[in-house]
């Protein structure tokens, strides 16, 4: 029963992704676009249009089809998987474990099939768009220089760092005492150190980057504190795991960190979702 | 403050750069001790190559006008002012004294230069 559950999540997931982002792709190029040159963009706004629905492929109409058919797919098999059909057809010998398990191994497995396509799509358009749009002759930059601590109050900052410090102690601890449950406790440490250091990357990176309105975040300081929210939520998952470790299998952590990470990713893709047709209403018309 | 660069204008970009820094110093809208914003921050921002960036900055070291203290970031230098005031009387120095050689080379004595000079000098000075 509780595999409803699981469903429930992923088939919104899916559903979001695919039927949603195939707008905001079009949206975000339209950012691009202006983010690159604001005044060519204001002068050429039809042919920018003409552009987007038959060049840049992300406003193209068999593109968003093409996600909508993915999406269709994707929410196909699960619920296949989870009315059993789908058991079935593959026979239970290639999936021994439960059926959530399939759920998830199947979700993962659309969803990183249909990012890959997304993504080689959104590529081959931002060289398209680099190449139609070009950037302005006259350009503007500060020469006051950018530093974390110009966006972030020293408090978070600090409270952010010693959340960090106390999680990945405690990760130590655990294994040098012994208390885990898993043999490969030491290897499975590697995930959060490595997180970690990749968000920290990311929050210093992302200060250093021009002010953009792609990916709907104009605001340098919503991009940082956006990066310094995602390092407190991955310490928050990785202590759940760390919590697995110690208790052991009476734990379903793997479970517990999907569908969270599933239903956390469902409210970002929301919000993202509905910014770029804020930032520039008059712009976003999809045909 | 802000740096203004020309893509198309005649001047390179990154001798805009230096002399945007260098009026800046000059002006005491960059003082000394003032941090700089990074190689990867300014071309970003400007949306250049970093190297033409670098190569702004290491003229700019260079000269004596400003410090790279590793990860500590890039520096005015105390005596920038000073070393951009020497910057500009250098390149004054050579181009009157290009100027000069071409004049002798067409024959003119030293008298007569100097009276070209201090008659465009004052022509100039009064339309000034």
């Amino acid at each position: 029963m509780t595999e409803w559950i699981d469903f429930s999540v992923y088939a919104a997931m899916t559903a979001i992704y695919w039927f949603v982002s195939a707008h905001w792709a079009a949206a975000m190029a339209l950012q691009m676009a202006g983010d690159r040159n604001q005044d060519w963009l204001a002068a050429n706004r039809e042919h920018a249009r003409t552009l987007l629905f038959r060049r840049w492929l992300v406003g193209s109409r068999w593109f968003r089809w093409s996600c909508y058919a993915w999406g269709a797919v994707s929410l196909s098999i699960l619920l296949a998987i989870q009315i059993g059909v789908w058991r079935q057809v593959l026979s239970t010998a290639t999936h021994a474990g439960s059926r959530w398990e399939v759920l998830k191994d199947a979700h993962s497995t659309l969803l990183i099939v249909g990012l890959l396509y997304y993504f080689a799509v959104i590529v081959v358009s931002s060289r398209r768009l680099a190449k139609d749009v070009p950037l302005p002759e006259r350009r503007q930059a500060t020469l006051t220089p950018r530093t974390v601590s110009g966006f972030v109050p020293r408090w978070f900052r600090m409270a952010t760092y010693a959340l960090i410090g106390v999680h990945l102690a405690a990760w130590v601890v655990v294994g040098t005492l012994g208390l885990y449950s898993a043999p490969d406790f030491w290897v499975r440490s590697a995930g959060p150190v490595t997180f970690t250091g990749i968000f920290l990357v990311i929050a210093h990176a992302m200060v250093h980057l021009r002010a953009s309105d792609t990916l709907g975040v104009p605001d340098r300081r919503l991009g940082v504190y956006f990066v310094f929210g995602s390092l407190i939520y991955a310490q928050l998952m990785f202590a759940l795991r760390l919590y697995g470790e110690v208790v052991g299998p009476s734990f379903d952590v793997d479970r517990a960190l999907h569908l969270t990470l599933s239903a956390t990713l469902v409210l970002g893709m929301l919000l993202l979702a509905f910014v770029p047709r804020a930032l520039k209403p008059a712009l976003y018309d999809p045909a | 403050m802000d740096i203004v660069v020309h893509t198309n204008a005649p001047e390179p970009v990154y001798e805009q750069i230096v002399r945007q820094i260098h009026d800046a110093v000059k002006s005491g809208k960059l003082q000394p001790d003032a941090p700089l914003p990074t190689v990867r921050q300014l071309a970003g921002d400007l949306r250049l190559n970093r190297n033409t960036v670098a190569r702004a900055y290491k003229l700019l070291e260079d000269q004596g006008v400003i410090l790279t203290a590793g990860r500590k970031g890039t520096f005015v230098r105390f005596e920038a002012a000073r070393e951009v005031a020497k910057v500009k009387t250098g390149r004054a120095e050579r181009l009157m004294r290009r100027l000069i050689k071409t004049l002798v080379v067409e024959g003119m004595s030293r008298r007569e230069i100097t009276d070209i000079f201090n008659s465009a000098l004052s022509l100039e000075t009064r339309k000034g």
